[in-house]
């Protein structure tokens, strides 16, 4: 069903260094419009890397080097050409751990579209509003909204982070382990809002919980020592893991 | 055995701050003793004049120092890579700035900026009528502060900004953000209390020097405040100096200069205690969950 859809974003042999170590080898991965992609692997081998590569996150640390091509609808997000700034307000992120800006809750929303110079006051806290709904964390802030951010528990503060990233309205998500810090009920919630923003988005989900990434991802990726063994329709690869690292993996023998 | 030990340790200890304490009180109270009289009752003009003399050259000293040692900063602790060696060299200065005794940058003033930037400034803009900029006045004092200010602020904020953490930048960052406007818009603002802290520390010692503005503007007495920055200027450090070796019947000045020297101190303390405050907070807003 997945093949249907359009390739939204595509890695293209990518790979990284840390000062000369190479920490993901040759990466090639295509993601399909409008769909939760899940990466899957132990610790250390490279998914945050992978994600970070996709938004050029990298580009700010001396010590990596990124080879390789990621394309947005076909275009290299890396071409000289191409503004890493752009690139970021297509494809936003959501990081391992909550990271609000200091300033209140609607400073941390509005963020991205004060960045773009849209000044009217009005729209500005109408489509912070939206973003908050979307992330289904209106009603707990919608009576503190000049609160700071950090009186906020790790789920809310998560929840405000998906938030701030989808009020600038980006095509690509990237959530690395959005739910690590998050007990039950929040990761029951996020997951709901992916599946909800599967209709806009394209969403890509690393994620440490098996269970999660069968619950709400359409494809799978298990990367392992800094390269990708395996991808395909979750189901396949969750039951009929074709490679022995993957099938060790999901049975739950390593990592 | 080792019980003891600590026990006369501690004891050498509270002793040695006892004395530190007592010395410093000692100080205060007689020089409040004698100088809040000489305050009250004899005010000289002198004394009014050397005090917006030193608040008119700590001014310009600010105003000089702190945006371009708050930028320096910024430029170390955002853009700078550690291993270029442009880095090296700018690091390696600061740290020697801030070594050298402060009569060096009184020389240092009155060589570049009266005699080299000042008569440079008279060659072009007044040819032929003498000095205008071209001799000790209260901009070039201010200016030789600010050297002297600027190695404090500088470490002083390159720390507080490089306690900001990392995920801070990336979240503006990852939201369309520049470096630039990363820059300022979340670190800078993320490390105020600490860059504040560094720059009431560095106004605190500059306006209490007394020996880099000794060749290069104080003056032993002027009839009036300055109201040109090309003026000499008295201020309250060199004021004291004067009143206590250049009177002929030193006994008779004790009091005026006791005054003076209650100003000064009560200057350079309260910005120092303006400072402690600022850094309390600065270590507050860098441990948000200590506080929860
Ligand atoms: N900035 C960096 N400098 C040097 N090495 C790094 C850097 N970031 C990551 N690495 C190394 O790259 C490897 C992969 O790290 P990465 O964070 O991508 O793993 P991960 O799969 O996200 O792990 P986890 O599941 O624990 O988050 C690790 O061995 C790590 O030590
Ligand atoms: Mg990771």
């Amino acid at each position: 069903m997945t093949r249907a859809k359009p390739i939204k974003l595509e890695a293209r042999g990518l790979s990284v260094e840390f000062a000369a170590k190479r920490v993901l080898s040759d990466v090639s991965l295509a993601l399909a419009e409008r769909s939760v992609t899940a990466l899957i692997g132990p610790s250390g081998c490279g998914k945050s890397t992978f994600l970070r590569a996709l938004n050029r996150l990298h580009d700010h640390s001396p010590s990596a080097a990124v080879h390789g091509q990621v394309l947005l609808d076909g275009e290299d997000i890396y071409h000289p050409d191409v503004d890493a700034v752009v690139v970021r307000r297509r494809i936003g992120m959501v990081f391992q751990r909550p990271n609000p800006l200091p300033g209140s809750i609607l400073d941390n929303v509005t963020f991205g579209l004060r960045l773009a110079a849209s000044r009217d006051r009005s729209s500005l806290t109408d489509r912070a509003e939206r973003a908050l709904r979307a992330a289904a964390i209106w009603d707990e802030v919608r009576d503190r909204l000049g609160a700071s951010a950090l009186s906020l528990s790790g789920g809310q503060q998560q929840r405000l982070c998906i938030a701030r990233a989808i009020a600038i309205e980006p095509e690509v998500l990237l959530m690395d382990e959005p739910c690590s810090a998050l007990d039950p009920l929040a990761t029951e919630r996020i997951e709901a809002l992916i599946t909800e923003l599967k209709r806009r988005y394209t969403v890509v989900l690393v994620t440490h919980s098996l269970a999660q990434a069968r619950r709400v991802s359409d494809e799978t990726a298990f990367f392992y020592l800094g390269a990708l063994i395996e991808r395909g329709p979750t189901d396949r690869v969750f039951e009929d893991p074709q490679h022995e690292k993957t099938q060790q993996y999901v049975r739950g023998s390593i990592g | 055995m080792k019980r003891a030990g600590d026990r006369v340790l501690g004891a050498l200890c509270a002793l040695a701050l006892a004395l530190l304490a007592l010395t410093l009180i000692a100080i205060v109270a007689s020089l409040a003793r004698e100088g809040t009289a000489a305050l009250v009752t004899g005010t000289r003009d002198g004394l009014a004049l050397a005090a917006l003399g030193t608040a008119a050259v700590t001014f310009i000293m600010t105003l000089c120092s702190v945006p371009l040692g708050v930028l320096t900063a910024v430029y170390l602790a955002e853009f700078a890579r550690d291993e270029d060696r442009s880095t090296r060299w700018i690091r390696a200065a600061v740290r020697a700035l801030a070594g050298v005794p402060s009569i060096v940058f009184g020389l240092f003033g009155l060589g570049f900026f009266v005699l080299f930037v000042g008569r440079g400034l008279d060659r072009v803009l007044y040819p032929g009528l003498g000095a205008v900029f071209g001799r000790p006045c209260v901009l070039w004092s201010g200016a030789t502060l600010a050297v002297l200010a600027l190695p404090v602020i500088i470490v002083t904020s390159e720390e507080a900004l490089r306690r900001v953490p990392n995920e801070q930048r990336e979240a503006a960052l990852a939201l369309g953000a520049s470096r630039i406007e990363a820059t300022f818009r979340v670190s800078l603002p993320a490390a105020r209390a600490g860059v504040l802290t560094g720059v009431v520390l560095a106004i605190g010692r500059g306006a209490g020097e007394v020996a880099p503005i000794l060749f290069t503007g104080a003056a032993n007495f002027t009839p009036e405040a300055p109201t040109d920055a090309r003026a000499m200027f008295m201020h309250l450090g060199f004021h004291l100096y004067a009143l206590s070796t250049q009177s002929t019947d030193a006994a008779s000045a004790r009091p005026a200069a006791a005054a003076t020297a209650v100003l000064l101190l009560a200057v350079t303390l309260s910005l120092n205690a303006v400072a402690l405050v600022l850094r309390d907070r600065a270590v507050k807003r860098a441990s948000p969950e200590a506080r929860r």
